[in-house]
């Protein structure tokens, strides 16, 4: 893997990692929003900018790719690339939980 | 309906959050943004006469491209955000303030609010090494003419080049200090450290 989308995106920031995680699944935008708000039982509210920059930015790089648009709004999915960034990223917050509960 | 101009004096709103709060202002005291014209240098904005509002103004900025606007523009539309136009990459939108708005803020964390800022950044930077290179040029061109042109033109652009300068250093600065008192500062020491590993590669 290209070393410096490595260190650009790990350690991930809390809504990088929700957009990607989102992304397993084909969604647009606000689909996205709609479904962290859900999980994370509203604690996570991402703002249009927020998801409208990350996504471009990951578009870019190539972790999610473009998929179809729907009435005006694009969709995306994770690529294999995102999920080898995805997997680094929740080993490492396994981690984290692991070593934060006193276990190492 | 008659138009209101008001002339964006030289450093009075010159951050995006300086505008964000100024026409949130006007529009309490009646006055709702129309657009933004630039004509000899200056900036003015154009208001008409409303009833008083709260409403929110949020400014983005991105590099949006044009068959791409409308995904855009319907990307914030679901977000409860209208959109009232564009100036280069900023994009402006509002929102009426309402006890239960879909959100305040654009942007969900402090940090993607830094990268807007720093996109900011970035291209001031780039236009001012433009500028520069664009000096070099000038004095080799001008030799094809006589010297009572040189002696005219060359200083009198070097003089608004400086003040060109001046005016986007300042801005800059001011956004560093803004993003300074938001961001979270070991956030900023990880940024800043990623950056330095990126260049010795």
């Amino acid at each position: 893997m290209d070393d410096k989308i490595k260190r650009v995106y790990i350690p991930m920031t809390e809504t990088g990692f929700y957009i990607l995680f989102c992304l397993q699944e084909e969604m647009h935008g606000y689909n996205i929003a709609k479904k962290v708000e859900k999980i994370t039982n509203s604690e996570i509210i991402l703002g249009a900018g927020t998801l409208y920059g990350s996504l471009s930015k990951m578009e870019r790089d190539g972790l999610i790719k473009f998929t179809k648009e729907e009435n005006m709004r694009k969709c995306y999915i994770i690529t294999n690339l995102g999920k080898e960034i995805l997997g680094i990223e929740i080993k490492r917050i396994e981690r984290l939980y692991k070593n934060s509960r006193g276990e190492f | 309906m008659t138009e209101i101009r008001v002339k964006n004096t030289m450093y009075k709103l010159s951050n995006f959050y300086d505008v964000e709060e100024y026409l949130s202002n006007e529009h309490k005291n009646g006055h709702k943004f129309l657009r933004y014209e630039i004509k000899l240098f200056s900036g003015y904005f154009i208001f008409e006469e409303c009833e008083p509002a709260d409403v929110i103004y949020k400014l983005d900025y991105n590099e949006v491209k044009k068959d791409e606007i409308q995904n855009y523009v319907v990307h914030f539309k679901d977000f409860g955000w209208e959109y009232v136009g564009s100036k280069g990459y900023f994009a402006l939108f509002c929102q009426e303030n309402k006890e239960d708005a879909i959100e305040d803020d654009i942007f969900a964390d402090n940090l993607s609010k830094a990268e807007m800022c720093k996109r900011i950044t970035m291209t001031k930077t780039s236009l001012g090494t433009l500028g520069a290179s664009i000096f070099c040029v000038i004095p080799t061109i001008l030799n094809m003419f006589p010297d009572t042109v040189r002696i005219t033109v060359l200083p009198l652009s070097f003089t608004i080049y400086i003040i060109f300068m001046i005016r986007n250093l300042i801005h800059i600065n001011k956004l560093k200090e803004y993003i300074d008192n938001f961001s979270n500062p070991i956030e900023l020491i990880e940024l800043e450290n990623k950056k330095d590993k990126s260049r010795v590669k």
